[in-house]
C-alpha cells in the first residue's frame, strides 16, 4: 500500500567547510515503498542516512520522518526506525545474544518479546551457532546479520539500511532480500543505500541516484527510462546520468 | 621480474624508526583542547592539526616535569640526610615551616599583648591568641595520622611547651625544607657508600617496572584480535630488521617513563656536584635503561603472542598493570615516606661495596663526587657492553621464536570455538545496568582498575605508614576520609571514562528511543551505587575496629558516601567533557590532564571532610554539587552533537559560566590585595576597596567579551543588562521593586542580629567576627560604606544574579535557580552573615525574575547593605 510520505527530505544540506558533502537533496518516500538510494563511492548516502538518524546535524534543509525532525524530535523518531550501519562495531565482551537482548530492552521490549521475535529472524539468517560468541569474534557479515536483528528487533515502520549486502554471502543476501519483500508487503518501509544495480533494479520501486553530494535523478525505474528515453538497464542509467558529474575516463 | 629493491637492515629500520616518530607526532596534535571542532575542511572526523593548543598540553608537561625534580629533590635530600645520621633534636615538637614561621610571629605578638597595662584588654587579647594558637596546633597535629585523643593530647602538650619556652620549643620538622644541592652527595666514605646503595637499591624498579607498564594495559595493541606487528612482518624487510624496530620504538617512544625518570636522574647527578653535566649524564643513564627494558620487552611480547591465547593474554595484561602501578608507588614513596627511606637506608648500611655495581644500577657511579676517571670509564664501558649484549641477546631469542611462525594461531576465533564457560543472566538487571555489569566481569582490565588498584593503593598506604592502622582506626575522620579517596579512585576509572569507553559502539546507543544524555546519566549512576557499596564497605570494618566513635562520626560518613555518590557524576562529567568521540586513536581518545583536574577536586572535598567547621563543610557540598550539575548541563548541551564533526550547540548562558565568573573574581580580589599590599603603601581599607573594584571590572569586562566573541545570542539581555524591547518594564515600577525587596532582606537582617544574641552560640560568632576584623586591622570606615553601598552590588549581582541564577534557571527552573544562587551567595560571605545574606540572595533573585533587569537586584542589594551599616553604626 502505497501511502501518505513517511520520509520527507527538504533541501537537505551537509557542509564540512568549503566540501559540500550533500548539498540541497530532495526527496519524498511513501510508506510502503522499498526505496534505493544509489550512488558511487564519497556520493554523500551514508552521511543522508546519518541525518536521519539524527547523528549527523544538519547544516541547512530539513529532513523528516513520519513528520518528526530528525534531530530535534530524534528520540520519537527512533521509536520508528530501525537502522543497520554499514561497518557495525559491537561491545568487545559482549555476546550476540547478549547485544540483542540489550537492543530490544533499550527500545522497551520485555524478554519474552525479544526472544519472541528473534527466534524466527536468527534461524533463517543461520545465527544460531555464533549467538554465544563474543561478536567481537565474528565476521564481517555475521555483524552484519547481528546488526539486522537488532535493526528489526522492535518492528519499525521504516527500516533505513546502509550498504546492507555489503558483507553477505549469497545465502544471507538471498534471505535479506526475501525480509524486505515481506516488510514492504506488511506496509512498512525499507530506505536503503547501494552501490549494487542489480539489486536495487530487482527489488525497489523507487531510486535516486545521487552522486558528489547532489540529487542526479529520481523516481520509479519506468520514470527513469522515460526521463533518458530509452528502454535501458538502471546500469545504462546509472552511468549516464551519475557519470555526468563524474570526469575521467570510461573504462 | 620484480622491480623493486631489497630493503636493507638500516633502512628498515631508519623507516620504521620514522613511522613511530610520525605516528607519535600525529597522535600529540589531534589532542585537542575542549570539544572545540576541528577547522571544517576535511570532509570526515579526521581530527585537524591543532594550532596553538599544543600548548596546554606543553604546560602541562612542564609542571609534570618540574614536580618530578621538585619530588627528587627533597627525596634525595633526605636520604642523603639519613645516610649522614642527622635528626630532631630530641627536646623540641617538630612542626612544619608554615606552623613555625606562624608560632615566632605570635610569640613576637603575644610579648607586646603581655607589655599593656589594662587588665580587661590583657585578657580579651590573650583569649584571642590562645583560641588562634589553638587553631594554629590542631592544623598541625591534623596533618599527622593520630587518633583523636593522640590529637587532643599532643595538642596540650604544644600548648604548655609554647608557655613554657615559647617559639624556642619548636624546630621545623626534619624534611620539610631540604632541598638538595650540589653538595648533597655525602662525601665522607662511610654515608658515601650507604647513599650510592640506597639509591642503587631504589633503581632497582625501574626496568621491572618498565616493562610490566609497557605491557600492560597501556599496550592495546597487544590483546587485539589484529596485531599491528602481523601487519608489518606482511612486508619484505627481514624479521631481524622487524624485531630490531620493535625493540627501538619500545626504548625511545615512552613519554610517561622519561617524565618520571628522567629528571630523578638528572637530580641524582645533580646532587653529586656534576653540575650542568647531570643533564646528558641523565639522557645517557634513561637510555641505558631503556634499551634494556625495551629488549626485555619486545621479547616477552613475541614470546606472549605465540604461546597464549587472547583472554589468557589479557589477564596477564592486567597483572602487568597491577605489578607496573605497584613498582611506580613504591618509587614515589621512596621519595616522600619518610619510614621508607629509613628502611631503605638501614638496609642499604648492610649492603656492601660491591653492590654499587650491579647491572641494574651501576650508572649511578658517574654521579659520585668521590668517583675516579678510571671508575668512570669502565662504567661507560660496562653500559655500552650490556646495553648491546641484552639488545643483541633479545633479537636472538625473538628470532629463534618465530623461525616457525608469527603465530600459534590466527584469525578471530584462535583456531577453536571456545564453549562458553558461562551462562549470560544478570539476574533482575536490566538494560544500561546490565550491560555495565556484563562489561564489567568480562573485561578483566576494567575489573582490575576497577576493583583491584584501589584496594593496591590502600595495601600500599598501609604498608608504607604503619601508624595509618592506628590512625585510620582511632580517628573516624580520616576513616571517612579514606573511604571517600577510595571510592573515587574506583570512579576514576569506571565512571570517567563512561563515554570514552564507547569508542565505535557509540553509534548503536544512538539508535535507542532515548537521549543520550540519560544513557550516559543511567551508566553514571550505575557506577555510583558500585562504588557507594565499596566505599561503604570501607566504613563499616573501619567503623568496626573503631573504639572511640563519636556523633560526629555519622556526619563524617554521611559527607564521605555523599561524596562517592557526587563525585561519580563530577567524574563522569569531566570525562564526558574531556572525550573526543571522534578520534579513533585510543589513546587521544581522552585527555589526561582531566585525571589531574579529577584529582585536584577530590583532594578538595576531603578537606571538607577534615575540617571541624560545619559551615566550610556545608560550603563544600554545595560548591561540589554545583559543580556536578554545571558539568552536566553542558553534558546535556552536546550531547546530540556528539558524532557530527562540525556541528555544535548553540551557546547559551550556563552554570558554569557564572561559578567560573565568581571564581575568578575571588581569585583577581585576592591577587590584587596581595600585589597592593606588597608593591604600594596604602591603607588596608583603600587596597581592599581597589582591588575588589578592579577585580569586579575585569570579570565584567572579560565575561562579556568572551559571551560576545562566543556569539550568545542576545548577550546583554541574557545576563540582564538591557530590556526584552517588547516586553520592558518601566524603569520606574523596576525601582520601586527593588526597594520593597531590599528592605525585606533588611528587615530580616535586622530580625536575624536580635535573634542571634539570644542564642548562646551568637556571642562568639560575634567574636569571631570581631577578631578576624581585628586581625586584619582594617580602619577608615568611609571607604567600607562606599564599598558596600556602590561596589558590591554592581559586580555581585551581575555575577550571581546575571550569570549564576541566569544559567541555573534555564535547566533547573525558576525555583531551584533562586535557592542555589541565593545559597552560593550566601556562602562566599563570612559564617557570621551566612543567614541574612542568604535571604538577600532570595530576595535579590525574585526581583530580578520579576523585572528580569538587574537595576532591581542592584538596587535591592544597595538598600539592605545601606541598612545593615546604617544599623550597626
Amino acid at each position: 500500500m502505497h501511502g501518505a510520505p513517511l520520509v520527507e527530505i527538504a533541501n537537505l544540506s551537509k557542509v564540512y567547510g568549503s566540501f559540500e558533502a550533500v548539498k540541497d537533496v530532495s526527496l519524498l518516500v511513501s510508506s510502503g515503498t522499498i526505496f534505493a538510494l544509489l550512488g558511487p563511492n564519497g556520493a554523500g548516502k551514508t552521511t543522508t542516512i546519518r541525518m536521519l538518524m539524527g547523528i549527523l546535524v544538519p547544516t541547512s534543509g530539513t529532513a523528516r520522518i513520519d513528520g518528526l525532525d530528525c534531530f530535534q524530535d530524534r528520540v520519537e523518531v527512533k521509536r520508528r526506525v530501525g537502522y543497520l550501519p554499514d561497518e557495525p562495531v559491537f561491545y568487545d565482551y559482549l555476546r550476540g545474544s547478549e547485544i540483542i537482548r540489550f537492543s530490544g530492552e533499550m527500545h522497551g521490549l520485555s524478554q519474552e518479546q525479544i526472544t519472541e521475535r528473534t527466534v524466527d529472524l536468527v534461524k533463517r539468517l543461520e545465527l544460531n551457532d555464533a549467538l554465544e560468541e563474543f561478536a567481537v569474534n565474528y565476521s564481517k557479515g555475521m555483524k552484519k546479520k547481528l546488526a539486522l536483528v537488532c535493526a528489526m528487533l522492535h518492528d519499525p515502520a521504516l527500516l533505513i539500511l546502509d550498504e546492507p549486502t555489503n558483507g553477505l554471502d549469497p545465502f544471507a543476501t538471498r534471505v535479506l532480500h526475501e525480509l524486505i519483500r515481506e516488510k514492504a508487503a506488511a506496509g512498512k518501509t525499507v530506505f536503503f543505500s547501494t552501490h549494487l544495480l542489480d539489486q536495487a533494479e530487482k527489488l525497489c520501486s523507487q531510486i535516486a541516484i545521487v552522486a558528489k553530494g547532489r540529487l542526479a535523478a529520481h523516481g520509479t525505474l519506468e520514470q527513469l527510462r522515460a526521463r533518458l528515453s530509452s528502454d535501458s538497464t538502471l546500469e545504462e542509467i546509472f552511468f549516464s546520468v551519475a557519470g555526468e558529474s563524474n570526469s575521467g575516463p570510461v573504462p | 621480474m620484480i622491480d623493486s629493491q631489497p630493503v636493507s637492515f638500516m633502512q628498515a629500520l631508519r623507516l620504521m624508526g620514522w613511522l613511530a616518530v610520525r605516528r607519535q607526532i600525529n597522535r600529540w596534535q589531534s589532542v585537542q583542547l575542549g570539544r572545540k571542532k576541528s577547522d571544517p575542511t576535511k570532509r570526515t572526523g579526521t581530527a585537524s592539526k591543532s594550532t596553538g593548543r599544543g600548548i596546554y598540553s606543553l604546560f602541562l608537561m612542564g609542571i609534570l616535569l618540574f614536580n618530578g625534580f621538585n619530588l627528587a629533590s627533597q627525596g634525595l635530600g633526605r636520604l642523603a640526610a639519613f645516610a649522614n645520621n642527622v635528626h630532631t633534636p630530641a627536646n623540641k615538637i617538630a612542626v612544619s615551616s608554615y606552623t613555625h614561621r606562624k608560632l615566632v610571629e605570635a610569640e613576637v605578638s603575644i610579648k607586646q599583648v603581655r607589655q599593656t597595662t589594662d587588665i580587661d584588654e590583657r585578657q580579651k587579647y590573650e583569649g584571642l591568641w590562645d583560641r588562634y594558637l589553638d587553631q594554629v596546633f590542631q592544623g598541625e597535629v591534623s596533618r599527622e595520622n593520630l587518633s583523636e585523643d593522640e590529637e587532643s593530647a599532643k595538642v596540650q602538650r604544644m600548648h604548655e611547651a609554647f608557655n613554657q619556652r615559647g617559639a624556642e620549643a619548636f624546630s621545623v620538622e626534619f624534611g620539610s625544607q631540604l632541598y638538595s644541592g650540589g653538595h648533597t652527595w655525602p662525601r665522607k666514605d662511610g654515608p658515601a657508600l650507604t647513599y650510592q646503595n640506597t639509591l642503587g637499591l631504589l633503581v632497582l624498579v625501574f626496568v621491572p617496572m618498565f616493562i610490566c607498564l609497557w605491557l600492560g594495559m597501556n599496550n592495546k595493541d597487544l590483546g587485539q584480535v589484529e596485531w599491528s606487528f602481523e601487519w608489518l612482518y606482511g612486508f619484505p624487510i627481514s624479521t631481524r630488521a622487524l624485531l630490531a624496530s620493535r625493540l627501538f620504538v619500545y626504548s625511545l617512544f615512552n613519554p610517561p617513563v622519561w617524565m618520571f625518570i628522567f629528571p630523578f636522574l638528572i637530580m641524582v647527578y645533580f646532587t653529586g656536584g656534576s653540575g650542568l653535566m647531570s643533564i646528558p649524564l641523565g639522557l645517557i643513564a634513561t637510555l641505558y635503561l631503556s634499551v634494556l627494558a625495551g629488549s626485555v620487552t619486545m621479547l616477552l611480547e613475541v614470546l606472549l603472542r605465540k604461546f597464549l591465547s587472547l583472554s589468557q593474554l589479557k589477564n596477564l595484561q592486567a597483572l602487568f598493570t597491577v605489578l607496573g602501578t605497584i613498582g611506580l608507588l613504591l618509587y614515589l614513596a621512596s621519595l616522600f615516606s619518610q619510614p621508607l627511606e629509613a628502611f631503605l637506608v638501614g638496609y642499604a648500611k648492610a649492603l656492601p661495596a660491591s653492590f654499587a655495581w650491579n647491572p641494574l644500577s651501576f650508572y649511578l657511579l658517574l654521579g659520585s663526587p668521590t668517583g675516579t676517571p678510571v671508575e668512570a670509564m669502565s662504567v661507560y664501558a660496562l653500559m655500552v657492553m650490556i646495553a648491546v649484549g641484552t639488545a643483541a641477546l633479545a633479537l636472538f631469542f625473538a628470532e629463534f621464536l618465530i623461525r616457525e611462525g608469527l603465530l600459534k594461531s590466527s584469525g578471530p576465533y584462535q583456531g577453536v570455538r571456545q564453549q562458553p564457560a558461562e551462562t549470560s543472566s544478570t539476574g533482575w538487571l536490566r538494560g544500561i545496568a546490565a550491560n555495565e555489569m556484563i562489561l564489567l566481569r568480562r573485561d578483566r582490565n576494567l575489573l582490575v582498575q576497577v576493583l583491584v588498584s584501589p584496594l593496591i593503593v590502600v595495601a600500599y598506604y598501609f604498608l608504607v605508614n604503619s601508624s595509618m592502622v592506628a590512625s585510620a582506626t582511632g580517628n573516624f575522620h580520616h576513616a571517612a576520609t579514606m573511604a571517600f579517596v577510595i571510592g573515587s579512585y574506583v570512579l576514576m576509572s569506571s565512571a570517567m571514562p563512561v563515554l570514552s569507553r564507547e569508542n565505535k559502539t557509540l553509534w548503536q546507543l544512538m539508535t535507542f528511543p532515548r537521549e543520550i544524555s540519560s544513557i550516559l546519566v543511567e551508566k553514571t549512576q550505575v557506577w555510583a551505587v558500585f562504588a557507594l557499596f565499596y566505599a561503604g564497605a570501607i566504613l563499616l570494618i573501619l567503623a568496626y575496629f573503631n573504639h572511640h566513635l563519636h556523633a560526629s562520626a555519622l556526619l563524617d560518613a554521611f559527607l564521605a558516601l555523599y561524596g562517592v555518590g557526587l563525585y561519580a557524576f563530577i567524574a563522569a562529567g569531566i570525562g564526558i567533557m574531556g572525550t573526543n568521540t571522534l578520534e579513533t586513536e585510543v589513546r587521544a581518545r581522552f585527555r589526561p590532564e582531566m585525571v589531574y583536574l579529577y584529582m585536584i577536586l577530590v583532594a578538595m572535598y576531603s578537606v571538607a571532610i577534615y575540617t571541624p567547621s560545619i559551615w566550610s563543610k556545608f560550603a563544600q557540598i554545595v560548591l561540589s554539587t554545583l559543580l556536578a550539575y554545571a558539568l552536566w548541563q553542558k553534558v546535556k548541551d552536546i550531547s546530540p552533537y556528539l558524532l557530527d564533526p562540525t556541528e555544535k550547540p548553540t551557546r547559551t548562558l550556563s552554570l558554569a559560566d557564572g561559578m567560573i565568573a565568581a571564581l575568578a573574581f575571588f581569585v583577581l580580589q585576592g591577587l590584587f590585595g596581595f600585589f597592593f599590599s606588597e608593591s604600594m603603601s596604602m591603607p588596608l581599607a583603600m587596597q581592599v576597596v581597589l582591588a575588589y573594584v578592579i577585580a569586579g571590572f575585569l570579570v565584567f569586562v572579560l565575561c562579556l567579551s568572551i559571551f560576545t566573541s562566543q556569539k550568545i545570542p542576545h548577550v546583554w539581555q541574557s545576563v540582564g543588562l538591557s530590556r526584552d524591547p517588547d516586553n520592558a518594564m518601566p524603569i520606574g515600577k523596576v525601582i520601586v521593586i527593588g526597594l520593597a525587596y531590599g528592605s525585606a532582606a533588611a528587615l530580616g537582617a535586622i530580625i536575624y542580629l536580635h535573634a542571634i544574641d539570644l542564642v548562646p552560640q551568637g556571642h562568639i560568632w560575634k567574636q569571631d567576627a570581631e577578631m578576624s576584623a581585628l586581625l586584619r586591622r582594617a580602619d577608615n570606615p568611609l571607604w567600607i560604606c562606599g564599598l558596600a553601598v556602590i561596589a558590591a552590588p554592581l559586580f555581585e549581582e551581575f555575577i550571581f544574579r546575571g550569570l549564576v541564577f541566569q544559567g541555573l534557571r534555564r535547566s533547573a527552573g525558576p525555583f531551584w535557580a533562586v535557592l542555589t544562587s541565593a545559597a552560593l551567595f550566601a556562602m562566599v560571605h563570612p559564617p557570621f552573615a551566612v543567614i541574612p545574606v542568604f535571604g538577600l540572595g532570595i530576595a535579590t533573585a525574585l526581583s530580578f525574575q520579576r523585572t528580569k533587569f538587574l537595576m532591581a537586584p542592584i538596587i535591592a542589594h544597595a538598600t539592605y547593605n545601606a541598612c545593615v551599616i546604617f544599623l550597626n553604626h
